[in-house]
């Protein structure tokens, strides 16, 4: 049953089901493995995994798993034999899994027909005989690229966004579409007379502003950020979506791109957007809240205008008086309790709405901006 | 079984030695195949490949941002029933305004059929397991008819996804996944002369060697697939470009590069 291996993968951080070990086994049992180590190696990976970003994971796990019988560079032809035999060894084996994994490299290394040892890779084709090709590699870690290593997925993002979703009837186009229901009720109304009906398509109306914090602390949660952002985007749905960005905490210049750079084509005042954008948009601040005091509460100098400009707390009373569905979404868990070194969270969450960046925390927070009930 | 043999005789299709292994094991475990991979690998020419090389019919299902999950299945022309009832038809019978789609011809087929479900990833996020009871089941229900089909014999299925959408785990959980990489420089050539019944070696290696180049420049927004290389080496031939000045010169760039920023990303660098 060598399931072993299959705890061994698992506690390697491969999402395999149960499941898709029965298809494995199954797939043994057909003989898709080919009885030799490369069969298996493909069978394992057509059947256990679901994207390429795991492939490089897989791999090393593989020949950390199988290097020490692959020493040598030969490739032992029964594989039942092989897996009875590595089988009882397995928690030194996972001990050694560092040791095993460099040995497995260097014994992937000298098997002839793998890339960078030197002798010319067969192609597809060529007829490579035995269990050594050149794309049976897995120590080579040719997938490294395509890892992703990411907890939360973008489309569990893109499922949260689904939630702002407000459908009605579009009254300023000129679009309409065919109303079979109403359309079937008047020809029976008329005794089977048609009479066509239609009527305007029902679309989502949300427009969303997306306000990132970029920079400085906010480094840490680069990834998270860019994955809600990507989601974002990828949400066709909205009616419109506008991304900006500051740094830290809002002053009277937001900027198109995470630079923060005052350029003319970069800035957007804030006054600007609350003329371009009526209260009906939906506004989410993502940011971790954390900043000296005096950012947010001192006044701030406006470069454009060469005076003294609204403190960060001000601007922010006024965005939420213009915008009053707006949230604010932190990286950093609220129920970190006591982290809040500048006590500029508990003011700003005074303010704003503040919600987890995390899935339930995304999904509690587009509910109240779609109802504004909590 | 499909052997390599077998696969690569029909078209001009070079099929990878692990592709076709899990082609393979796709069959044997009558699970759905699961192709990802660049643009232009040939996920696509897969499904024709092995359609071909099994002697059996394909059919395609191209999906659109815009397709649901029942218009494989079927669709009801309601429409039509009732403008026919309008000058007096038949309209007892509902089955007539019943039209399959896709999914739908692959079950009712009275043959093994292979179904090519081409680029997933293009439809809603809800699609993948809107299909799940219908692949599962292999069968379907039309409720205007209150008729239930079963899949006679269980279609060869090919999905092939760009990721421009990651895809639902329940979904991924019942397919055999192959990642279809990028072919490397012997794979290309083989390519190519699958495509070409004659060309000239000089011109190939400095074609290639230009082409690997290009892919490999730091910046580039879309890199020049196997189909942008086959229809260059095309205009070179066609023209009779001295292969020699290939690599200087990068005759006819633009069949190759088709944004504005990359062209001339790789003219600078040049």
């Amino acid at each position: 049953m060598f399931l072993g291996f299959f705890y061994y993968l698992r506690e390697q951080g491969l999402k395999i089901s149960i499941g898709d070990w029965m298809v494995l086994l199954e797939g043994m049992e057909k003989g898709l493995h080919e009885s030799t180590v490369e069969g298996f190696y493909f069978l394992c990976r057509a059947v256990l995994l679901r994207d390429e970003s795991e492939f490089d994971l897989f791999d090393q796990a593989f020949s950390a798993y199988f290097g020490r019988v692959l020493e040598g560079g030969s490739l032992p032809q029964d594989l039942q034999a092989l897996l009875e035999k590595i089988d009882p060894s397995l928690p030194e084996n996972a001990k050694q899994q560092d040791a095993g994994r460099s040995d497995a490299m260097l014994a992937m290394d000298g098997i002839p027909g793998t890339p960078g040892s030197g002798k010319n890779a067969p192609g597809p084709g060529s007829g490579s005989t035995g269990g050594r090709t050149a794309i049976f590699a897995p120590g080579s870690r040719k997938f490294r690229d395509f890892r992703k290593d990411n907890t939360l997925d973008t489309r569990q993002f893109q499922m949260a966004f689904r939630v702002l979703r407000n459908l009605s009837a579009q009254l300023e186009t000129s679009e309409q579409e065919f109303d079979i229901d109403r359309t079937i009720d008047g020809t029976c109304r008329r005794g089977g007379m048609l009479d066509i009906q239609y009527r305007k398509p029902r679309k989502n109306t949300i427009r969303v502003i997306l306000l990132m914090d970029s920079g400085g602390s906010m480094r840490y949660f680069s990834r998270l950020c860019s994955e809600l952002f990507q989601a974002a985007t990828a949400s066709r749905h909205l009616r419109e979506l506008r991304t900006y960005y500051f740094h830290n905490i809002v002053y009277s210049l937001l900027y198109k791109d995470p630079t923060i750079e005052i350029r003319d084509d970069n800035c957007i005042s804030v006054d600007g957007l609350m003329t371009e954008c009526d209260e009906k948009y939906r506004v989410i601040f993502v940011g971790d809240a954390e900043m000296h005091p005096y950012e947010l509460e001192g006044t701030e100098y406006n470069f454009v205008d060469k005076k003294p400009g609204l403190p960060g707390s001000e601007t922010l009373r006024l965005l939420k008086r213009h915008f009053p569905h707006m949230i604010w979404l932190n990286p950093i868990p609220l129920h970190e309790e006591g982290y809040d070194p500048e006590g500029t969270r508990r003011t700003i969450a005074s303010i704003v709405d503040m919600y987890d960046l995390t899935l339930d925390g995304l999904e509690r927070g587009f509910r109240f901006l779609l109802s504004g009930k909590k | 079984m499909i052997r390599q043999s077998q696969l690569e005789t029909s078209q001009s299709y070079v099929a990878a030695e692990d592709l076709l292994k899990t082609v393979n094991i796709a069959l044997t475990l009558e699970k759905p195949l699961l192709v990802k991979g660049e643009p232009g690998t040939g996920k696509t020419m897969l499904a024709h490949a092995v359609a071909e090389s099994l002697g059996k019919e394909l059919l395609i299902w191209n999906i659109k941002s815009t397709t649901k999950a029942q218009d494989g299945l079927y669709t009801y022309d309601v429409v039509q029933r009732l403008y026919d009832s309008q000058f007096g038809g038949q309209v007892d019978d509902i089955g007539q305004y019943v039209h399959f789609g896709k999914l739908g011809e692959a079950f009712r087929s009275e043959d093994q059929v292979v179904l090519l479900i081409d680029e997933i990833d293009k439809a809603d996020l809800e699609f993948p397991n809107d299909l799940l009871w219908e692949m599962d089941q292999m069968e379907f229900y039309v409720q205007e008819t209150k008729e239930t089909f079963r899949a006679k014999h269980r279609p060869i299925v090919i999905i092939t996804s760009n990721a421009e959408k990651e895809l639902p785990d329940a979904f991924l959980r019942r397919c055999i996944f192959h990642y279809i990489e990028f072919p490397n420089r012997v794979q290309m050539r083989q390519i190519v002369h699958a495509h070409f019944d004659r060309i000239d070696e000089e011109l190939l290696q400095q074609a290639v060697s230009t082409f690997y180049n290009i892919r490999s420049t730091p910046g580039l927004m879309k890199k020049p697939s196997t189909s942008e290389l086959i229809d260059w080496l095309r205009a070179l031939t066609l023209d009779g470009i001295d292969p020699a000045v290939i690599q200087q010169e990068l005759p006819y760039l633009g069949v190759l590069l088709k944004k504005d920023k990359d062209f001339n990303l790789v003219k600078k660098g040049k």
